[in-house]
């Protein structure tokens, strides 16, 4: 029984990578395509049509909030790093920290960009007719990463709260690591849509 | 795999360094008159992706992984790449790209 199950487990973990872990490697690898088939999307549409999008368009996007942004998910990916290594120090405190530090700059970010949608909706150039398309490509790409962010902060939050009911130590802390992943990839995105979708 | 972590624990924030160093560059480079067209477009691409490929390398572990994980990331990159680079004949047949980049002289 014991050779049984002992051979399952070996079986498991045929591919040398944490089934969990490879899990979540699949699944943004259908991330990848989901985000290149919307920004490949943009790209046609920018191309084909530049002359919907505003010459103003750096004026209409407050560039500067935008940067912040950016530098606030840059620092949350370093919070997660920091996290992961103190969980394998065994250092719950410290691993609690990061993630909360984490988790708010996430909410920082969507809070920003929630002011951020307030203002471009009641610039005059954002909602004219002219530049729907501009609109549109521009929404719908921060809109699905700003639903991916709310996810990635939900995430560390149950990560928060596992850490606190002891879940995670030196040797066992894939759930982290895990989210881990996720979140750089949020953040990762992010970096790719700043340079084309606002700055180009 | 000890050794690896210790070397990641090293660079974390060599490469925040360069993450900020990058997007400081990427605002400068796209504030006006500094860049136009086509220098504009690859200077911030190439910037993003450097950035990108910095993040999955170092902060996404993907220097540790093995081949699996590597075949699996890039296989889906070049489907990705793929849904954009089979459009491009049609945009270069009707002189749409040459349009885009006037546009961006323009601004």
């Amino acid at each position: 029984m014991s050779q049984a199950v002992a051979l399952s487990h070996d079986e498991g973990l045929s591919t040398g990578v944490e089934s969990g872990k490879l899990g979540l490697w699949v699944f943004l690898a259908s991330e990848v395509m989901f985000f290149a088939a919307m920004i490949g999307s943009y790209v046609v549409l920018r191309l084909g049509s530049p002359e919907s999008w505003p010459a103003n368009a750096k004026e209409i996007l407050d560039l500067e909030m935008l940067g912040f942004n950016t530098f606030l998910l840059i620092c949350s990916s370093v919070t997660m790093v920091l996290g992961l290594q103190a969980i394998q120090r065994n250092e719950r405190k410290k691993t609690v920290w990061f993630l909360l530090a984490t988790s708010a700059m996430g909410v920082g970010f969507l809070v920003i960009k929630g002011v951020d949608y307030g203002h471009l909706f009641h610039h005059p150039d954002f909602i004219a007719d002219g530049n729907r398309l501009f609109r549109t490509c521009f929404m719908t790409l921060t809109g699905f990463h700003g639903l991916h962010v709310a996810g990635g902060v939900v995430s560390i939050l149950v990560m928060v709260l596992a850490t606190l009911r002891g879940k995670f130590s030196a040797e066992h802390h894939v759930g982290i690591e895990n989210v881990g992943l996720y979140w750089h990839f949020v953040d990762l995105v992010w970096i790719v849509l700043f340079a084309i979708l606002c700055l180009v | 795999m000890a050794q690896a972590q210790e070397a990641h624990r090293v660079n974390v924030f060599v490469i925040f360094g360069w993450l900020v160093a990058l997007t400081g560059a990427e605002l400068y480079i796209a504030s006006d008159g500094v860049m136009t067209g086509t220098a504009l477009v690859l200077g911030l691409v190439g910037s993003a992706l450097v950035k990108a490929a910095l993040v999955a390398i170092y902060f996404m572990h993907l220097k540790f992984e093995g081949v699996l994980i590597w075949t699996m990331m890039i296989a889906s990159l070049v489907i990705g790449i793929a849904f954009i680079l089979v459009l491009f004949p049609d945009l270069v047949q009707d002189g749409y790209w040459k349009g885009f980049i006037s546009h961006l002289y323009h601004d």
